[in-house]
């Protein structure tokens, strides 16, 4: 018997062996500690399948002096509009607290991204944990939607995780 | 789709919908995919096609971004002209598969490409006579068809899993009545460089919130069921690509995937012709089973007269299943006929173009069932009394149960076949 791979038995055999296989990657990449996202290109389509408290943690990267002179106030660097500058972050904060080498992971990762946020030159900045008021955002929604308040207004910094100086 | 003419339009159909689907990603290859990913400073490795090739070629050339994205749209343009041709529908995939792992490496997620490339992955199995499906025989009108199919099922595949997983990690905080406002809250303040203009109205009534995020994983979590439910392709189309322009509003997340959405479940071939409210309500997973048992108890009372089941009667598995069937209660006589006997039964299944190497084939009704669908029917006709009885019922009284779980029975009866020595039923 020919079975061709454009025939009607084939693609009939290999639809539900595929969704199978599919399945399967999806299972092996949850029981994987695996860095990427997937096993691609058989993602995972976990989208928002986890509801946050009214109150959750996060992290920030907050600038605290700039050519040796302290910056007023708090000025956040991270989290800003890059999602690219908050996994940086997140993978920075992982090693911190898997005790693997905070700083050779600080040195690698974020160094780059806070020389570039912060305009290059000698800068001392802090990696901080926070805790994040839904709550409050709720309510201020219309004040973020025209601008007026930023996500950064709802961060109340609880623990330094590290600080560092780079210089130029 | 009953009768070769039926075949053939939709066979026309899934010709025309495939040069679309692959106009659509033309149109995607050139406008959607940014490689400038590369060269910001990458938190994380690339995925393999990624690393693979940079590691034999290096990076320099993806700096020229314009010509990469005309590459992708000359592909997707060769492969509307020229669907048949295989080199073309590969050359898609192929760009796909690079372009999509560059949008999802270096620290970024852009899960907007997947759909585009699991359906040019499937479209891949086309034959070649889809250029000119007028001339179509009918072996190439049904591969073309199972291909669309399976497209469908890598369309509909991400909302399930998307649904699924929903209910698996937000488990009872789905009844929470301020979950989903939790959800949007954070997620306006974690990657929303601009509040989308719906969120400060939901943020602020979260039952209506709540029932929305219910009605998405609804929606979400039984899509792959509609492959089986021709009466759900168009509503279940609109649903979801109203639920992406709901998730643009509320999220700032737009999926241009909702282009396929209309191309493989609003335009679907298999769709029904006219609207029925009826059998839509009926195809509704849960809410529709009251209505589907009452329409079965109603056809119970009107008294089904007899069905005939033609199986191989050398397995010896189809043997002591069709016998060990007791479908009395629902069907009045249940006639057993050995496709190795012949007769006019067989012939009329012959008749149809039916392989009964394919597996079984069921008559009731005047009207044939093959294969998982008989299964699935036999399934739910036969009585839950005895081990028999209740095992089959549980096992493939779903028809997505029985559609996967068959190929494989159908297998283990060949090898068995083989073992004996039996010659096929169609030589």
């Amino acid at each position: 018997m020919r079975v061709s791979v454009s025939g009607y038995r084939f693609v009939k055999a290999l639809m539900p062996l595929f969704l199978a296989f599919y399945l399967l990657m999806i299972l092996l990449h949850w029981a994987t500690d695996f860095r990427q996202t997937e096993i691609y290109p058989f993602f995972r389509w976990s989208l928002f399948s986890t509801t946050p408290e009214w109150e959750r943690i996060d992290h920030a990267v907050i600038l605290c002096a700039v050519g040796g002179e302290p910056v007023d106030g708090v000025r956040y660097l991270i989290p800003n509009d890059s999602i690219r500058d908050r996994k940086v972050l997140e993978l920075t904060v992982d090693a911190c607290w898997n005790q693997s080498d905070c700083d050779a992971a600080a040195e690698r990762l974020l160094f780059p991204v806070v020389r570039r946020l912060a305009g290059g030159g000698d800068a001392e900045f802090s990696v901080v944990r926070a805790r994040v008021d839904l709550r409050a955002a709720q309510r201020e929604m219309q004040r973020l939607a025209d601008g007026d308040a930023h996500e950064t207004d709802f961060f109340r910094p609880e623990a330094e995780i590290g600080r560092w100086a780079m210089s130029e | 789709m009953r009768t070769p003419a039926d075949f053939s339009r939709a066979a026309v159909g899934v010709a025309w919908l495939v040069r679309f689907a692959y106009l659509f990603t033309a149109y995607w290859m050139a406008t959607r995919l940014s490689y400038d990913r590369a060269y910001d400073g990458p938190p994380t490795d690339p995925l393999w096609p990624i690393g693979l090739v940079i590691n034999v070629t290096g990076a320099g050339w993806l700096a020229y971004e314009m010509p990469l994205a005309m590459v992708g749209a000359a592909l997707g343009l060769l492969a509307v002209f020229f669907p048949g041709k295989f080199l073309c529908r590969l050359g898609v995939f192929l760009y796909l598969l690079f372009a999509v792992a560059l949008a999802n490496s270096y620290g970024s997620i852009n899960n907007d490409g997947h759909v585009a490339l699991y359906v040019s992955f499937a479209l891949l199995f086309l034959p070649s006579a889809i250029g000119s499906p007028e001339r179509m025989r009918r072996k190439d009108a049904m591969a073309s068809i199972m291909v669309f199919w399976f497209a469908q099922s890598l369309v509909l595949l991400p909302y399930t899993l998307s649904g699924l997983l929903k209910i698996y990690g937000s488990r009872l905080e789905l009844l929470a009545p301020d979950g989903f406002v939790r959800i949007i809250v954070s997620r306006a303040l974690e990657e929303t460089i601009e509040i989308p203009w719906l969120l400060p109205f939901f943020a602020s009534q979260p039952l209506l919130a709540q029932f929305l995020l219910l009605g998405a994983v609804y929606v979400q979590a039984f899509a792959l069921l509609s492959l089986f439910r021709p009466h759900l392709h168009r509503p279940l189309g609109a649903a979801l690509i109203a639920f992406h322009f709901g998730t643009d509003y509320l999220l700032n997340i737009f999926f241009h995937n909702l282009v396929f959405l209309g191309i493989f479940l609003v335009f679907s071939p298999f769709a029904q012709g006219r609207f029925s409210l009826t059998g839509l309500v009926k195809s509704l997973p849960v809410f529709g089973v009251p209505f589907r048992v009452a329409g079965a108890y109603k056809r119970t009372r009107r008294g089904a007269d007899k069905a005939w089941l033609v199986y191989d009667g050398e397995c010896y598995f189809c043997r002591n299943y069709a016998r060990l069937l007791d479908a009395r209660e629902s069907v009045g006589e249940l006639i057993l006929v050995n496709a190795r006997d012949g007769g006019p039964l067989v012939e009329e299944v012959r008749a149809l173009r039916y392989n009964l190497d394919d597996g079984m084939a069921l008559k009731m009704g005047g009207r044939w069932r093959f294969g998982s669908d008989a299964l699935n029917t036999l399934a739910l006709l036969s009585a839950r009394r005895g081990v028999f009885g209740v095992a089959n019922r549980l096992l493939f009284s779903s028809p997505s149960a029985a559609w996967l779980a068959y190929p494989f029975l159908n297998c283990g009866r060949r090898a068995l076949l083989g073992l004996r020595r039996v010659p096929p039923l169609e030589r």
